[in-house]
């Protein structure tokens, strides 16, 4: 039997030219975790910037009023969804040339009425020709209202209990010493500070925002940068699973091609050459390792290149091996006992969708109930999910993947074993005419 | 070089081969004729080893299939009824394929190609992928794939079935250079024309056994010179018993709406067959068609089974 390998290559090179004539079905499978890992990475990542309403401020009060309303819509947390733009009496013109998305007017005398304990009320103009903006603004301008008039209250406590000047007599601001502007400089401090920094934000806060362009603009980028890595981390995170998942169906391609062989009638005119049955099976056994190993060294490819980290050869060919293995002998075993490529097709899907599911590669086994997260480590898609992501993002060693490789090898090795048996014995009966 | 003896396959109650034993010698080409279901391609299926037999022996060069499965295979050539392609291969890649299972490599693989690729008329599309040929081009390149090796024994199931009459003037003149260099040729077929033009010896085969085996000529005796008139009609057992009454005239089947009958004395003039419709007209029967079969395998068959071979 020394042409015996020769005959085991001959059929591999045609199963692969084959392949290559038609190669949607692998291509696919390439694809289709990376298009996947890269919808999710880019629906996660918070890439997609939130429209932010313009909002002008009119501050006819000048006063203290008009400066916690201004230093309340430069907050942080408010700058995301609103800009503010201060402007005087050509705010309403800007607002009917759609230039923004309300007008919030502060009136003259704010201060001097809300320190005599009166009400006060801010007026939002809205922007009829804008929806969603506007309605940002106004719900803004309404939770900064709230704000401030708990705000107002803590302030008029601590007013009373110092021995100031009635505020309400005063012309201006110029007719208070600069003791009572110390003393009621002191109160406010103490109050903003039990208040927190939500009420109103601290002076270095206001100092940032009035930085200028620049200062911004670093910002910016910094934020890119981080948005940026932020999407490779979920891709990195989601692909290593979707790509154990692919590898599963590549096998599970190359497998069937067996059985669909035998209703082709190819498989029983090799078996009328001088074939044997482990020949030809040899040759499918062949064809799956290459080409599911093929596959991962791509996406590992580009794994790697996405987390910029060097991934460990003996590793991966440790780890890639031993997934091929149990690629291969998964798929072996499903379509020894399937009676057709049809039936193979439908179970294989079934059972790698459980077991991918239920071995965390479409979602983190930690967010699992306790339950699936004690099951999971019976998942061949586990191992595999696990042992790609630890050297893809942690830069794992041989080492470190020695868990995986071992189960993934051994399952793999036992489940070729038993599924030679009985795709040798289906080679055979699909021979018969 | 082909020795079968006894050979039989049942599944379960039905018996697909029974008892068939026949020799087919260098540079002749044998048929197994019969319609479909008869055991043709189960006798084929186990001669190519595909198939283990209940009972019998197959050798080939006196070597027992059974003992040296693969060194036998070597020797064979075979060609399916059903085509088996692939349809993004070409032509060359498939004779390549095969001549290489067959132990062929290097330049021999690349002569042995291009010959048959001459032989079966696809030297002109040899690049083309197999899914742009036309059932004809497929047939040709399905029994080329069996000769690529130059077997020393062949065997054809039916390669013709489905194909227009050119190219079967094609398959036919391969099959004959096949025997004429020297190979044992089997061949399966339904066509009575086939066997008659192709078929040194030919086996005629129902229901799994052999009924009648010889060359042309002697099958032809076997007849007996009875010309076979079929009659399609309504006719009363009054009339049959009348008819069976008439000398050289011998009932061979008898169904609803349809008679068949053997009437002797033709001798190429059809006179009993002439003399047996005259009467029926001269009594006024009526009658919706009639045939006269001279002497030929379908008359023997015919005469054999009832039944028409395309039946």
């Amino acid at each position: 039997m020394a042409r015996s390998p020769n005959r085991v290559l001959l059929l591999f090179r045609k199963d692969l030219l084959r392949r290559r004539r038609s190669p949607l079905g692998v291509l696919a499978m390439i694809a289709f975790p990376l298009v996947f890992a890269g919808m999710m990475a880019l629906a996660f990542s918070g890439e997609t910037a939130l429209p932010r309403a313009r909002l002008l401020l009119e501050d006819r009060d000048d006063g203290l009023v008009g400066g916690f309303v201004k230093q309340a819509l430069a907050a942080e947390q408010i700058a995301e969804f609103i800009e503010l733009v201060e402007v005087g009496e050509e705010g309403r013109q800007m607002l009917e040339d759609d230039e923004a998305s309300a007008l919030l007017r502060v009136p003259e005398d704010a201060t001097s009425r809300l320190l005599a304990g009166e009400d006060v009320e801010l007026e939002l103009v809205r922007n009829p020709a804008q929806s969603i903006l506007p309605e940002i603004a106004e719900q803004v301008a309404a939770t900064m209202a709230d704000v401030m008039s708990i705000l107002t209250r803590l302030v008029r406590r601590q007013v009373e209990v110092l021995d100031l000047p009635d505020l309400t007599e005063l012309e201006s601001f110029r007719d208070l010493t600069d003791q009572d502007f110390a003393t009621i400089s002191v109160a406010l401090r103490h109050t903003f500070t039990e208040a927190g920094s939500f009420v109103a934000a601290p002076p270095i806060a206001f100092e940032q925002v009035t930085l200028g362009e620049e200062k911004r603009d670093e910002d910016e980028d910094e934020d890119e940068d981080e948005d940026g890595s932020q999407t490779g981390l979920i891709f990195l995170f989601v692909l290593p699973g979707i790509s154990v998942y692919a590898l599963f169906l590549i096998g599970d391609q190359m497998m069937r091609d067996l059985l669909e062989e035998g209703r082709l009638r190819t498989l029983q005119r090799q078996l009328s050459a001088p074939v044997t049955a482990g020949q030809i099976l040899a040759a499918k056994v062949l064809l799956t390792g290459v080409v599911a190993a093929a596959v991962l060294l791509i996406l590992a490819a580009i794994a790697g290149f996405v987390a910029r980290t060097p991934v460990d050869p003996a590793a991966f060919a440790a780890l890639a091996l031993a997934l091929v293995l149990a690629v291969t002998g998964f798929a072996a075993l499903i379509y020894g006992v399937a009676r057709t490529d049809r039936q193979g097709a439908t179970i294989s899907a079934l059972v790698y969708l459980v077991l991918a599911f239920g071995g965390g590669s479409f979602v983190p086994v930690d967010n699992m109930p306790a339950a699936m997260r004690a099951a999971a480590p019976f998942s061949p898609f586990y191992w595999g999910t696990r042992g790609f992501q630890d050297l893809v993002q942690n830069g794992a060693g041989l080492a470190d993947v020695a868990g995986a490789v071992g189960v993934l090898g051994g399952l793999g090795l036992a489940l070729l074993a038993a599924g030679s048996v009985l795709l040798k014995r289906k080679v055979l009966r699909g021979g018969a005419a | 070089m082909i020795q079968v003896e006894n050979l039989s396959k049942s599944y379960g109650d039905v018996h697909a081969v029974r008892g068939v034993s026949f020799e087919v010698a260098g540079g002749e080409i044998y048929g197994l004729l019969g319609p479909n279901g008869a055991g043709k391609t189960t006798t084929l299926s186990m001669m190519a080893g595909l198939l283990a037999p209940d009972e019998g022996r197959i050798r080939y060069d006196g070597v027992d299939l059974a003992e040296r499965p693969l060194a036998v295979k070597a020797t064979l050539g075979v060609v399916p009824q059903e085509n088996a392609l692939y349809e993004d291969l070409n032509a060359r890649e498939h004779l390549r394929l095969w001549g290489g299972l067959y132990g062929l490599s290097g330049a021999e693989l690349d002569a042995a190609v291009d010959r048959v690729l001459g032989e079966i008329g696809l030297g002109g599309r040899a690049k083309e992928p197999v899914k742009k040929y036309s059932g004809g081009m497929k047939r040709r390149l399905n029994l080329g794939m069996g000769l690529v090796h130059s077997p020393r024994i062949v065997l054809l199931d039916e390669p013709t079935t489905g194909i227009d009459p050119q190219a079967r003037i094609n398959v036919l003149d391969v099959v004959r250079g096949v025997a004429a260099s020297g190979a044992a040729v089997l061949y399966t077929t339904h066509y009575l024309e086939e066997a008659q033009q192709l078929c040194d010896r030919i086996a005629v085969i129902d229901h799994g056994a052999f009924l009648a085996e010889g060359t042309l000529a002697e099958l032809q005796d076997m007849v007996g010179g009875e010309e076979v008139v079929t009659l399609a009609g309504d006719f009363d057992d009054v009339l049959v018993e009348r008819l069976l009454g008439r000398e050289g005239v011998r009932l061979l089947a008898r169904e609803s709406g349809r008679l068949v009958l053997a009437t002797a004395g033709g001798g190429g003039e059809r006179r009993g067959a002439v003399e047996l419709l005259s009467a029926l007209f001269g009594e006024g029967v009526k009658m919706d068609s009639v045939s006269i079969e001279p002497p030929s395998l379908n008359s023997l068959f015919l005469k054999l089974t009832g039944r028409e071979l395309r039946d």
